[in-house]
C-alpha cells in the first residue's frame, strides 16, 4: 500500500469538504426567486438550516484558535470569556422571543420598525457594515495559514481557493445557499474538533491527568484571576455578554426563522457548543503539558491546537481537525459577507436614494455585490495593510454599543424611546471611539477595555434618558403581549 | 482551593454556562405553538 503523506491526506479532505460545500450551496441556491430570498431566505428557513448555520456562525476560527491560544498562553482564567458568551447566548433567546415578529429583512431595519428613525438605521447600518467587513479579515487570514501549515502551499492560494468558494456559494443563492452549506460544515467541525480530540484524549494525553501534573509543575495556571481582575471579570459581560447578545449575526438568524418555534429552537445548538468549548479548553491545557515552554516550530500561539495534533496525532487525525478548523472560520465567514451585503443594500443604499429596488433588483445587485466584496476581503487578506488591523481593533465595539440598549430596551421596556436610543448610541461610539483610539496609540491605563466602556455607557445613558424622554410606542400589531 | 479544583470548577462552570442557552431555548420550544409563519 502506498504511504500517503501528511500534506497530500490533508488536501484530500480538506479540498472534498470545500467541494462538498459548493455543492450543497448551489443545489440550495436553486429555491433562491427573489430579492428576499437572498437577503433573508424568505423569512422561511426551517430547523435544519437554521440551526447548523446558527451553531456555525457562532463557532468561528476565533472561538477554535485564539481562544485555546489564550488559554495555553495566560492559564484558566481565559475561560472567563467563554462563560460571557455563553450567557449571551442566552440573552439572544429572550431577544429572539420578540425580535421575530418584527420580520425584518436586515437587523439595522429594527431602529425604523420600533423607533421609527431612519437616521439611527442608516448610521447603525454604515457602522455595522465597516466593522462586520473589517472584522472578518481575520477569519480569511486564518484560512489562509490553516492552508498554507496543512499543505504546506502558499497563504495566498489558501486565501483565493476559500474565497473563491465563497464567492459561489454566497452570490449564488445568499443566505438560502450559506444556510445549507452550513449545515454541512457545522457537521464537520463537530466531527474534526471533537472526534480528533477524543483521539488524543484516549492516545496521548488523558487531560484530568494533564490537570492533575500541571497544578503541581505550574499552580499558577490556575489562578483563577491572572488575566482579568475581578472588575476586569464584570466588565467583560459589558463587552462580550452584551456583544454577543445582539450581534447583528444572530439578529438576523432571528428574522430567519419560518416561525417563532422554529427560532427559538436553533438555541438548542448550544449543547452542541457545550461539548465543543469543554473539549478546547481540555485540549488547551493538555497543549500546555505537552509544549510547557511555547509554541513549537516558531509558530505564532493561535496555532497551538494545530502544532498539537501536527506532533501527536497521526495524518488523517490531524486532516480531520484542520477540516473542521476550516470549517469553522469559512460558515462565519460567509454568513458575515452575506449580512454585510444585505445591510448595504438595505440600510445604506436604498435609504441614501430614498426609495427600495425592486425584489429583482436586490437579488441582482446582491449577486454581484457579494461576489465583488467577497473578492476585496480576500484581497485585504492577501495585502494585509496595517490599516486592517487598525480598523478590526473597532469593528467589535462598534457592533456591541450599536445594537443592544436599542434592541433590547426596544423589545422589553415601556420607557423605550427614539431619543433614548439614538443618544445613547452615538455616546457609547464616542466613548468607545475615543478609548479605543487612546488605546491603539497605547495611552489608554484604565483597567477597562473600551468596548465594554461603550457598552456600558450606551446602557446607562439609554436608562436615564429613557426616563427623561417621552416614551416611542411600540407598532400597535407589537405592543408587548 | 488547589490549583486543579480551580480547574475543575472552571470546567463546570463553562458547562453550565453554556447549558443555560440550551436548556432555556429547549423550555420555550417545547412551550412555544407553531403558531404564526411567515410568507
Amino acid at each position: 500500500m502506498v504511504e500517503l503523506s501528511r500534506e497530500t491526506i490533508s488536501a484530500i479532505i480538506i479540498s472534498s469538504t470545500l467541494a462538498a460545500y459548493v455543492f450543497v450551496g448551489l443545489i440550495a441556491s436553486r429555491r433562491v426567486k427573489s430579492g428576499e430570498d437572498f437577503l433573508i431566505a424568505g423569512g422561511r428557513l426551517g430547523y435544519i438550516p437554521l440551526f447548523g448555520t446558527y451553531l456555525a456562525t457562532y463557532i468561528s476560527a476565533l472561538s477554535m484558535l485564539g481562544w485555546p491560544a489564550d488559554i495555553y498562553t495566560f492559564g484558566i482564567s481565559a475561560t472567563w470569556i467563554g462563560i460571557f458568551w455563553a450567557l449571551g447566548a442566552a440573552l439572544t433567546v429572550v431577544v429572539a422571543r420578540r425580535f421575530w415578529y418584527y420580520r425584518l429583512i436586515t437587523p439595522p431595519d429594527f431602529m425604523t420598525a420600533r423607533y421609527g428613525s431612519k437616521l439611527l438605521e442608516f448610521l447603525v447600518g454604515v457602522t455595522s457594515f465597516i466593522a462586520l467587513v473589517f472584522g472578518i479579515v481575520t477569519q480569511y487570514v486564518a484560512m489562509g495559514i490553516v492552508w498554507s501549515i496543512a499543505l504546506g502551499r502558499s497563504y495566498i492560494e489558501g486565501i483565493l481557493i476559500t474565497t473563491a468558494m465563497m464567492a459561489i456559494i454566497i452570490s449564488a443563492g445568499g443566505l438560502v445557499s450559506v444556510a445549507w452549506s452550513d449545515v454541512l460544515k457545522a457537521v464537520v467541525f463537530l466531527v474534526g474538533v471533537v472526534g480528533s480530540g477524543v483521539w488524543i484524549f484516549a492516545n496521548v494525553a488523558n487531560p484530568i491527568d494533564s490537570m492533575m501534573k500541571l497544578a503541581t509543575t505550574n499552580p499558577g495556571f490556575f489562578d483563577p484571576f491572572r488575566v482579568y481582575s475581578p472588575i476586569g471579570v464584570i466588565m467583560l459581560f459589558f463587552m462580550w455578554t452584551l456583544g454577543v447578545a445582539t450581534h447583528a449575526q444572530y439578529l438576523q438568524r432571528i428574522t430567519a426563522g419560518k416561525s417563532l418555534k422554529v427560532t427559538i429552537f436553533q438555541y438548542t445548538a448550544w449543547y452542541f457548543v457545550a461539548v465543543l468549548y469543554v473539549w478546547v479548553v481540555l485540549l488547551a491545557i493538555v497543549a500546555k503539558v505537552l509544549f510547557p515552554s511555547g509554541v513549537p516550530m516558531g509558530w505564532s500561539r493561535d496555532y497551538i491546537l494545530p502544532a498539537l495534533f501536527y506532533y501527536y496525532a497521526p495524518p488523517a487525525i490531524y486532516a480531520l481537525f484542520l477540516a473542521g478548523i476550516v470549517a469553522a472560520a469559512i460558515s462565519t465567514a460567509d454568513s458575515v459577507i452575506q449580512l454585510s451585503t444585505a445591510i448595504f443594500i438595505k440600510n445604506i443604499v436604498e435609504i441614501a436614494r430614498g426609495k427600495p429596488f425592486s425584489s429583482r433588483a436586490r437579488l441582482h445587485i446582491g449577486r454581484i455585490l457579494s461576489f465583488a466584496l467577497t473578492f476585496l476581503v480576500g484581497v485585504a487578506a492577501i495585502a494585509r495593510p496595517a490599516a486592517i488591523t487598525y480598523v478590526a481593533g473597532y469593528a467589535w465595539g462598534l457592533l456591541a454599543v450599536g445594537y443592544f440598549a436599542p434592541v433590547f430596551f426596544g423589545l422589553y421596556w415601556r420607557r423605550a424611546s427614539k431619543a433614548a436610543a439614538i443618544i445613547s448610541v452615538v455616546i457609547g461610539w464616542t466613548f468607545f471611539i475615543v478609548a479605543q483610539a487612546l488605546a491603539l496609540a497605547g495611552r489608554w491605563t484604565i483597567a477597562i477595555s473600551p468596548a465594554a466602556l461603550g457598552s456600558m455607557a450606551a446602557t446607562i445613558s439609554y436608562i436615564v434618558i429613557a426616563f427623561a424622554a417621552k416614551p416611542t410606542p411600540p407598532p400597535v400589531e407589537l405592543s408587548p403581549r | 482551593m488547589d490549583p486543579a479544583s480551580v480547574g475543575i470548577a472552571f470546567i463546570i462552570a463553562l458547562s453550565i454556562a453554556c447549558l443555560i442557552p440550551a436548556v432555556l431555548a429547549t423550555y420555550l420550544w417545547i412551550k412555544t405553538t407553531e403558531g404564526e409563519t411567515r410568507g
